[in-house]
């Protein structure tokens, strides 16, 4: 009787022993699955998070190059302002009659600084007058702005202040 | 760019010019510009101006808007692999 327990008792054992084995291998695959997969997740989270960091520095970028290109919208505006005002106190037809040779002497500089105007915002390169010019009308009196420009670009000599 | 003159005729001095374009030798012609014109001319000459400056703007904007793009993704993706 004693012999027979002792064997259902170590079959039981055996049994549950190897419902145990059984259920920490499944267990620990399953741990393993979840970590893994608790693993790809904070992957997927931290991907994500820099996505948005990036759309939000790319939007940032955007709207900072926006704002930076309305401010010099509205800086070209006002210089190309500048001569229209210029010319309504200017009588042209009068100067001409009462100092031709003045207004001649006036329009040719004007005309050649305006011309240099557009050479140098097609990129070319200073000459040593403008180089060394001491303020911006001395720099060109057709396009001033332009003065400050190159002056913060620090392609104008040292000496020069305004 | 091309050197241009400008030739101010007024009613006092307008023989004073012709006899000194014809000392000059080359055939007379002028071609003319009233002093609303010039005025006129010089207006749509500065408007050319501001446009090319305008272009000038928006495309160093885009140069900047671009290059920090590029190094933002450049980023994005090491970080992917």
């Amino acid at each position: 009787m004693g012999a027979k327990l002792a064997i259902v008792m170590f079959m039981l054992l055996l049994g549950v022993g190897g419902i145990g084995y059984w259920y920490y291998n499944d267990t620990q695959e399953r741990l393993a699955i979840l970590t893994s997969n608790n693993a790809k997740l904070n992957t997927a989270v931290e991907l994500n998070e820099q996505t948005i960091s990036s759309l939000e520095q790319d939007f940032a970028k955007a709207s900072s190059e926006l704002a930076t290109l309305n401010e010099q919208y509205i800086s070209i505006r006002r210089q190309n302002q500048a001569l229209a005002e210029k010319l309504e106190r200017i009588d042209l037809t009068a100067a001409a009659i009462a100092n031709a040779e003045g207004i001649e002497r006036a329009v040719n500089r004007g005309t050649e600084n305006a011309g240099r105007c557009f050479e140098l915002l097609s990129g070319a390169e200073l000459t040593d007058k403008e180089r060394n010019a001491e303020n911006d009308i001395a720099f060109n009196k057709e396009c001033p702005w332009l003065y400050d420009t190159y002056k913060s670009r620090g392609l104008l000599n040292k000496t020069s202040s305004n | 760019m091309r050197k241009l003159e400008w030739i101010v005729i007024n009613e006092a001095n307008v023989d004073a010019v012709i006899a000194r374009l014809a000392a000059s030798g080359k055939p007379f012609a002028i071609y003319g510009l009233t002093g609303d014109g010039y005025g006129d001319l010089g207006l749509n000459f500065s408007d050319i101006r501001a446009l090319v400056q305008q272009q000038q703007a928006i495309i160093a904007a885009y140069e900047g808007y671009y290059k920090e793009a590029e190094q933002t993704l450049d980023k994005a993706v090491i970080m992917d692999q």
